[in-house]
């Protein structure tokens, strides 16, 4: 049986380099977008200052792409690295949409990413935009190919067991690429990046406005940036609240977590804004209601309840019994046995041995299962709430602030007299609020889903790679002591051209180089 | 369905990004164009600048950068060389052809403030290198440009800094317009006559 | 239209190897250049020159290995999880040296200061040197068999260490690997640059193609008593993935197997030595160009070569003979490799045909007065 600590430290790991990649990854889809953007008025007006601003915050691009790429090495090879159960278990169904973002996505984005840099001079203002549109769209997609497979660990749709090859196989692409999730997942994801990177520009914008400096260029940049921002951090608010519309149970268990909903009441539930939630006397502390408001928002109904915890559980409960008969005749057939009532019943239960293998935690035999290991194991099939509750009202937060300073924002790009200081400085001291939001949202996501790696079918713990500890201790600490260099460097460098600004284009019309007379 | 949303979506927002910014740019045009200027010159007036100036004065302060203001004045020559209205205009375009030939289009301000006199801005220059501008434009249309008569046009220039580490008069006066004015009266008043003959 | 079981799973080797090779004639010739970058560029100018020479075209290229493990996982999902975690500390120092290429080639040359350009040229040397010599290493493991074993619920559980596979036959391999690497990158700079730097490159073509073809030479030697494996029990390549339902042995000299029932497969170490020959010809005869895709059929050989031995193995066993993947029984699903194939019949020659007008677009050589005429504009 694999070690907790391993499994911890697996957790731990992946955490950690998923939440250091997803620094750079929006600001990637986010920023290309806006690239394309800038450069498509430059080609439509002819003005040079947008040539300029596509290259300057194309620069700023490309600092922050360098270590997108270098985080997201570590990722394609963490699942066979450090989670190689869950590779052989879903890799018929998870490792397709990997393979696809690559010769997709990460061929386009890769490929043409160099010409952005450097084919200036060697393509014809129309190519090079289509290649910076392209660049854009190669980003987009590897998103959207890598959400179809986190989508489909939260929902697992158009996949079955097969139990001579003890795995997960595709039933149907389509259903994994349209499943519900990993739509709503996906434009979620790339909104929140629109937003970050809109706000990115902003927030430096503001702060040459504050300065005086380079003000055409700015309020230009400032002014592109609010209008593309606003529209995303209405679409990002909008589908995250598509989002809490369930499929699957799973993610009915993840929405109750979230929002501390530990019994079914009487709908239209109400929403709890603040509290402290107790998960083993399943109530919740000082909590501060809105009647009402979570059942419309989580049903759109008023008379459909939202499921608690404690009926879950019960759920839960049942499918595990059910679960560890299916691992028992599961055993039978791994043994040999083929007998057709055999195969027949083990089809019909099938569905339930994912909750059978929540029992391996306690016991590696699993039928034998003593009642308090069911309990146990009942107990723990749902995630921690606690966490979950906070940090998804630290995101929500975040995105209405944001939502606030994108709307003045466009006031202040439409409206002269409306370019105040106190505009300018709002704006950039927002700046690291969509990076909150984007890591407390994939919080939200992953560890919501626990104790499952993928729901209903696989337990987290069952997918880690049997490693010893200290293989893990020394990889994690080589990341987190790598990343930490890579991040400080980073930052140097993008503090440095941010400071500098479009004159370290060196184009002699900024701020920096006004000095000198020609001549 | 939400993949053609998505679609859909960025289309939109990137249009609402360039919609924005396209607004902004004809604004600004239309702004250019109802600025007050002089027939003549296509300078601007002495009101119009007065706005551009104090801008310019607060940015130089919150930045600490020098900033510094060219007077020139053809009041002199006129009176000497007794010229008829239209050839003193003529005069006057070319003395402006030739300065605008050492303006930094976007960045310096140029007006004209009087019947003869300019004024050139120079924002981010200290005061040497205002007097280096300024000898450069005074042997320039020394140089090259003539009256209708043949005869060479002489101007007078002065320059002053106005930064935020001098302890120049201008400090004292209080902000707003009549800083401006005062930085005006001051340009004239402390003007160095160097009159070549 | 869907293929038989058994051939897709061919196609799937074959399309693994070709991702492979392609990884090896691309990705290839930038860990060669980054491993010859402190030597073949003597001044900061020099250096800039061999930076640009690969700058706009190496992340594409990064891209064929991200694809080798994607496709890894999407058709081999078995493989990928025992090669990846057995070999886990090779691979993390891989990832590690892999790290400082991105980072290495954006910010070396943004700011002016010799020290951290200095620091930067060593890690991209070390962003070469490691990942070429672990390619190599990798697959002389597979050739010597990994020492791990599928428990009943096939968990995967590894007996072997880093040092394990440190063997002296997968450093052999190592050796190879990095020396076609930095034969193909000296080319590829012969190619590009002009001046000093092409004639240093062309020495260093010429030297290591000699090189690859003696370490070469060796490592088929050493293959006639080596120990290899082979499939004793009848071979049902259609049926689902179950590598415990085999029987395997294992003896010396099994993997020239292949190559003793099918003799025309010997005449692909012979392509291998042959375009090698001609590489250092080419090369010498100042036709880079040519010389580059000798050098392309040369490492495509190496690589076929040892793929052709393993054929169908693809990560033997050396404790639980069973175990072993080989290409019938560690696939994915029908279904799957069915979807995977049309995808990449689709992407793939798209792919290669933007990145062959990329290429084109920045075709021509990189000097030093381009440099000097650019500075911040480029690497």
């Amino acid at each position: 049986m694999i070690s907790d600590t391993v499994v911890e430290l697996s957790r731990w790991q992946f955490a950690v380099t998923a939440l250091y990649h997803f620094l750079f990854v929006p600001l990637t889809i986010g920023l290309s977008v806006l690239l394309a953007i800038m450069e498509s008025t430059y080609v439509m007006t002819g003005r040079e200052i947008y040539k300029d601003m596509t290259q300057f915050w194309g620069k700023l691009f490309g600092i922050n792409f360098a270590l997108g790429v270098t985080t997201g090495l570590t990722m394609e090879f963490q699942f066979g690295m450090n989670w190689s159960y869950f590779s052989h278990y879903v890799g018929d169904v998870f490792g397709a949409p990997l393979a696809i973002e690559g010769l997709m996505a990460f061929f386009m984005e890769s490929t043409f990413v160099g010409l952005f840099f450097f084919g200036w001079d060697r393509l014809t203002r129309g190519q090079h935009l289509i290649i910076t549109w392209l660049v854009a769209l190669g980003s987009n997609l590897s998103a959207l190919w890598i959400l179809v497979a986190n989508g489909w660990m939260q929902n697992p749709v158009g996949a079955e067991f097969n139990y001579e090859t003890m795995r997960m196989e595709v039933t149907s692409f389509g259903a994994l690429i349209f499943n519900p999730a990993a739509q709503v997942k996906f434009v979620h994801t790339v909104a929140a990046g629109y937003t970050t990177a809109s706000s990115f520009v902003l927030a430096i914008s503001a702060y040459y406005m504050l300065k005086g400096r380079d003000s055409a260029f700015s309020q230009r940049s400032y002014t592109i940036a609010a209008g593309f921002g606003l529209a995303a951090v209405l679409s990002v608010i909008v589908l995250g609240d598509e989002s809490g519309y369930t499929d699957g149970e799973v993610q009915k268990a993840k929405l109750a977590a979230i929002e501390a909903e530990w019994h079914t009441d009487e709908p239209p539930a109400a929403f709890t804004v603040v509290g402290f939630p107790d998960q083993e006397a399943m109530v919740t502390h000082d909590a501060i209601k809105i009647p009402w408001v979570l059942g419309l928002i989580g049903t759109r109904s008023v008379d459909t309840p939202i499921i608690g915890l404690s009926e879950i559980l019960e759920n839960n409960r049942v499918r595990i019994r059910s679960g560890i008969k299916a691992y028992g005749l599961l055993q039978r057939l791994r043994e040999g046995d083929r007998d057709e009532r055999l195969i027949t019943e083990f089809e019909s239960i099938k569905k339930d041995l994912g909750y059978g293998l929540l029992l391996k935690r306690y016991t590696e035999n699993v039928v034998d299962a003593t009642d308090e290991q069911i309990d146990l194991a009942v107990k723990n099939s749902i995630p921690q709430v606690a966490p979950l509750f906070w940090t998804f009202r630290v995101m929500v937060a975040c995105g209405f602030i944001m939502l606030f300073v994108f709307i003045v924002a466009v006031i202040a790009s439409s409206i002269r007299k409306c370019r105040k200081n106190w505009v300018f400085r709002l704006s950039l001291y927002t700046l690291p609020l969509p990076w909150i939001a984007v890591e407390t949202g994939w919080f939200v996501a992953e560890f919501g889903r626990q104790p499952w790696a993928v729901a209903e079918v696989l337990p987290t713990f069952l997918s880690a790679s049997s490693l010893s500890e200290w293989d893990i201790i020394l990889s994690l600490s080589g990341y987190v002591f790598l990343y930490t260099v890579f991040l400080v460097i980073e930052v140097f460098l993008m503090m440095k051209y941010i400071r500098q600004g479009p004159s370290i284009l060196h184009k002699r019309r900024y701020h920096f180089e006004m000095d000198e007379r020609g001549g | 369905m939400w993949y053609f949303t998505w679609i859909l979506g960025v289309l939109l927002a990137s249009s609402l990004g360039i919609i924005n910014v396209l607004r902004l740019e004809a604004q600004e045009a239309l702004d250019r164009e109802h600025t007050a200027r002089d027939p003549l010159t296509q300078l601007l007036t002495k009101e119009s600048v007065m706005e551009r100036l104090r801008e310019k004065v607060d940015n130089s302060k919150r930045n600490e950068l020098p900033f510094s203001l060219l007077y020139i004045s053809l009041t002199d020559f006129k009176m000497k060389h007794q010229l008829a209205e239209h050839e003193m205009d003529t005069t006057l375009f070319k003395v402006v052809e030739s300065i605008k030939q050492d303006i930094r289009i976007g960045r310096d301000i140029a007006a004209r403030v009087g019947d003869e006199d300019f004024l050139l801005a120079i924002p981010g220059a200290p005061i040497d290198r205002a007097v280096f501008i300024a000898n450069r434009i005074k042997s320039n249309i020394f140089a090259n440009v003539k009256t209708p008569n043949g005869t060479a046009v002489v101007i007078a220039i002065g320059s002053v800094e106005y930064s935020c580490h001098t302890d120049s008069i201008a400090e004292e006066v209080a902000m707003g317009m009549s800083e401006v004015e005062a930085l005006l009266n001051i340009a004239i008043g402390k003007c160095f006559e160097d009159t070549i003959v | 239209m869907i293929f038989d079981y058994d051939t897709l799973r061919i196609i799937w080797w074959a399309f693994l190897g070709l991702l492979i090779i392609g990884f090896a004639i691309t990705g290839g010739y930038d860990l060669g250049v980054g491993v010859l970058l402190p030597f073949l560029g003597k001044t900061d100018e020099e250096r800039r020159v061999i930076l640009n020479a690969v700058g706009p075209t190496w992340e594409g290229n990064q891209v064929w290995f991200v694809m080798a493990g994607g496709a890894l996982f999407a058709a081999w999902p078995t493989v990928y999880a025992v090669s990846f975690s057995s070999m886990y500390f090779a691979l993390l120092l891989t990832l590690f040296a892999l790290f400082l290429r991105p980072l290495g080639f954006d910010y070396r040359s943004k700011m002016p200061d010799q020290k951290w350009r200095g620091n930067w040229d060593k890690a991209l040397f070390v962003g070469g040197f490691v990942p070429a010599l672990v390619f190599g290493i990798a697959f002389g493991n597979l050739l010597k068999g990994i020492p791990f074993q599928f428990e009943s619920d096939m968990r995967i559980v590894y007996f072997g260490n880093l040092l394990g596979l440190l063997n002296p036959f997968a450093l052999l391999a190592g050796l190879i690997s990095m020396s076609m690497f930095i034969m193909h990158g000296a080319v590829y700079l012969q190619i590009k640059t002009v001046a000093s730097v092409a004639r240093r490159a062309r020495k260093t073509a010429i030297a290591f193609t000699l090189v690859t073809i003696i370490l070469f030479a060796l490592a088929g030697w050493w293959i006639t008593f080596l120990d290899g494996y082979h499939i004793t029990s009848a071979i049902s390549s259609n049926l689902a993935s179950n590598p415990l339902a085999k029987f395997v042995k294992r003896g010396p000299g099994l993997w020239l197997d292949n190559y003793g029932h099918i003799p025309q497969l010997w005449a692909i170490p012979a392509t291998a030595f042959i375009s090698a020959l001609c590489t250092m010809i080419m090369s010498r005869l100042n036709r880079p160009g040519s010389a580059f895709i000798f050098s392309c059929v040369t490492i495509a050989s190496i690589i076929l070569t040892a793929g052709g031995s393993l054929f169908p193995f693809i990560i033997p066993s050396s404790i639980s003979l069973s175990s072993s993947l080989t290409i019938w029984d560690s696939s994915s699903s029908l279904v799957t490799l069915n979807l995977m194939f049309w995808v990449t019949v689709i992407f793939l020659p798209l792919i290669m045909i933007y990145t062959s007008w990329v290429f084109r677009v920045f075709r021509g050589k990189v000097t030093v007065e381009h440099i000097r005429k650019n500075s911040h504009k480029l690497y």
